[in-house]
């Protein structure tokens, strides 16, 4: 291949052409085997990534929260084609990358790339500035016009880092800087897609603001579109256009940013929101007195089932992916099930014994489909629904994101 | 670009004016007397090894019994370094004894860390059943006494006539030492490529469509390849002593030919008998050879590390 593509030249032609999606997942499934025994029989299945579909549009950015463990790492490899997945359709510009050859492949890496988290690991310490970024041109064979100095060079002024410390090696960089070593590395193949694993979250807020910054003027520049992994909440609301929500490998709720933010349907989101620090002393994060104090966990978590008060405490640990709960995912852990009124009915009428919590039976048996709820989405012409997956979204009060 | 940032002053020389990697290693090396002094011992050593008629006229075939252990008579005498249990100059038979005892070196650490590495490699990076056959492969080699294999060796090859060329002299102890010898560089380097090879930068190459083989080459053997340098020069030491061994057992340099490792083990007998410069002499080339090399091995380790520049 010694086709030519100058880097960072020629590249504002591409304006994006909004609601024109440029990357699809349909249903996309990864599970990792556990092997167990003497004949390493696979006998069950870490369900990382579990039926998520999402859609990314032309110069776009997409949110995808959760806390750890819920898949959104997963998820990012797949796309970038690190991880093949089990089953499910990766879509980049309305192509099927996932049953592709390995030529197939090396091409969907061109229009794929991938920003890391971790500026310090991300790049070998072993090689130059100019090795780390020429390196795709290597890989690929690619022999930009005027000589892949100079296209690594060009690539450097475009993250805002002096050409002339080519000839560095990572060690002799600042965070900040190591990671628009790394943006530069993911841009040198022009690549339609950026997926941004938690790309800040390893920096200092101050440099945070400054890498931010640089992937929008980025986008706006080079109509990228961006995938953006992060758990920081604040940072996601500032980049993002719409926002997913993740929970043990399925995406909860997704919507545009305002109102996923402002008007969560799902209690996972409304409590993720309502654990985002608040820089005003007078709002209280915990929940007053007695909710905590209760003994048994049912007091707490009725304690806790008042937005607007404090914050919502989510008890305990995610369930463990190899065994994730049946029905709703999170009912094992919800705080909204056991104050709603289904609960107190079938806890009067049925067994009163059945356990600890009593929540909707079907939040235990039925997966909730992921729909828009409520009344005012059902007109939104051409943007992205909001749509939560919650049997009981609908009646959800006002959420519970501060004061 | 607004939040342009101006790079940090890291770099010590002005401008950041481009270099050679190879130049900047050289300069670090130079720096340092200690690399210095180690350099002139291993090429005063390799001088001897390839013009040994320099430092000696005498012969060490040439053994008057009634000489036997002469002491050292200093420079300018007739056995400088004296003479050992048979007569023979120790000068002339440590001089004559370096080709061999350092080719055999040599040739047994290359090549046996060729194989290790290479199968190290791709145990770690490929795990499954690579991983299990070379596994498997190390710990039998592992437990296989090397003096048993090595008879095991004789019996087989007792009857070839390999000639008298310095190379055929140490092929039976270098294929001995080879096949005993590759497995602790396989274990090093399959355990620190099953740590480098997690690391996000390697993620990254992937990610490009970076081949296995480019990965393995470019970004985890560079990384993975630190702890195996360090066993090096101990190694060489470990090769020309093992070497003695087998000569003991006729399966070494055989007669005529000599080297340091026969020189070690015949000298070992008369150090409490009166004679002990037949030991000192090899033991003390012995160890300087090894410490040059262990001092170049840690300066050449540091100059190619970028992090550790000066």
């Amino acid at each position: 291949m010694t086709e030519s593509r100058p880097a960072g030249a020629g590249l504002v032609d591409e304006r994006p052409e909004p609601g024109e999606s440029v990357l699809e997942v349909r249903d996309l499934v990864k599970h990792y085997p556990v092997r167990s025994g003497l004949l390493r029989r696979s006998a069950a299945a870490v369900k990382a990534v579990d039926g998520v579909s999402l859609t990314l549009d032309r110069g776009r950015t997409l949110g995808l929260v959760g806390e750890s463990g819920s898949g959104k790492s997963t998820l990012a490899r797949v796309l970038v084609g690190v991880e093949t997945p089990t089953s499910g359709q990766v879509l980049v510009d309305g192509e099927d990358v996932t049953g592709r050859s390995r030529a197939g492949r090396k091409q969907l890496r061109r229009d794929v790339q991938m920003v890391f988290q971790d500026p310090y690991t991300s790049l070998n310490p072993r090689m130059s500035v100019n090795e780390i970024v020429g390196e795709p041109f290597a890989i690929h064979g690619i022999d930009p016009a005027g000589g892949r100095r100079a296209a690594v060079g060009e690539l450097l002024e475009l993250v805002g880092l002096d050409p002339d410390h080519a000839n560095r090696y990572p060690h002799q960089f600042s965070g900040g800087q190591r990671q628009r070593v790394g943006i530069a590395r993911a841009l040198a193949l022009r690549p339609k897609i950026l997926v941004c694993d938690e790309p800040v979250s390893a920096l200092d807020v101050s440099v945070q603001g400054q890498v931010i910054n640089l992937l929008e003027d980025l986008q706006e520049e080079l109509g990228l579109s961006y995938l953006f992994v992060a758990h920081d909440l604040g940072v996601v609301r500032h980049i993002a256009h719409d926002v997913a929500v993740m929970y043990l490998g399925r995406i909860v709720e997704q919507g545009p940013e305002a109102e996923v933010y402002d008007a969560a349907q799902h209690p996972y989101t409304q409590a993720l929101l309502s654990a985002v620090p608040v820089p005003d002393p007078s709002v209280r994060l915990v929940p007053a007195g007695g909710a905590v104090g209760a003994s048994s966990s049912d007091g707490a978590v009725a304690g806790a089932g008042q937005p607007g008060v404090g914050g919502i405490v989510l008890e305990g640990d995610p369930p463990s992916p190899v065994d994730p709960p049946s029905g709703c995912p999170f009912h094992t852990r919800c705080w909204l099930a056991p104050t709603l009124p289904e609960a107190r009915r079938e806890a009067a009428s049925a067994d009163a014994v059945r356990g600890l919590r009593l929540i909707p039976q079907v939040c235990e048996t039925d997966v909730p489909a992921l729909v828009a709820r409520g009344s005012a989405d059902a007109g939104a012409a051409g943007a992205a629904a909001h749509v939560a997956a919650c049997h009981f979204a609908r009646e959800l009060a006002t959420p519970g994101t501060g004061a | 670009m607004s939040d342009a940032v101006t790079p940090a002053p890291t770099a010590r020389r002005p401008g950041g004016a481009p270099s050679s990697p190879l130049a900047d290693a050289w300069r670090r090396l130079r720096r340092r007397p200690d690399t210095i002094a180690a350099a002139v011992v291993l090429a005063f050593f390799g001088l001897m090894a390839a013009f040994p008629t320099l430092f000696t006229t005498t012969s060490p075939r040439t053994c008057p019994i009634r000489e036997a252990r002469t002491t050292p008579q200093g420079w300018g005498g007739e056995h400088p370094l004296g003479t050992d249990a048979l007569g023979c100059d120790v000068l002339a038979t440590l001089v004559h004894g370096i080709r061999p005892s350092l080719l055999l070196a040599v040739v047994v650490v290359s090549v046996s860390l060729l194989i290790g590495v290479t199968l190290g490699l791709l145990a770690g990076y490929h795990l499954g059943w690579v991983d299990y056959l070379v596994s498997r492969a190390v710990e039998v080699f592992l437990v296989i006494p090397l003096l048993l294999a090595a008879l095991l060796v004789l019996s087989l090859f007792k009857g070839v006539d390999l000639g008298t060329g310095t190379f055929n002299v140490i092929l039976l102890p270098a294929v001995v030492l080879i096949l005993f010898g590759w497995m602790p560089y396989a274990r090093y380097v399959r355990a620190s490529t099953l740590e480098a090879k997690n690391l996000d930068y390697v993620t990254a190459a992937r990610s490009l469509g970076a081949s296995d083989l480019r990965i393995m080459v470019r970004h985890v053997l560079p990384n993975a390849i630190g702890t195996v340098t360090a066993l090096l020069p101990t190694s060489v030491a470990g090769v020309i002593s093992a070497e003695a061994v087998l000569s003991f057992l006729g399966i070494g340099v055989r007669p005529p030919a000599t080297s340091w490792g026969i020189q070690i083990e015949q000298g070992s007998e008369w150090v409490l008998g009166g004679a002990p410069h037949i030991l000192l002499a090899p033991l003390i080339c012995l160890v300087a050879t090894v410490l040059a090399l262990v001092v170049l091995g840690d300066a050449l380790r540091d100059a190619l590390d970028p992090r550790l520049s000066a």
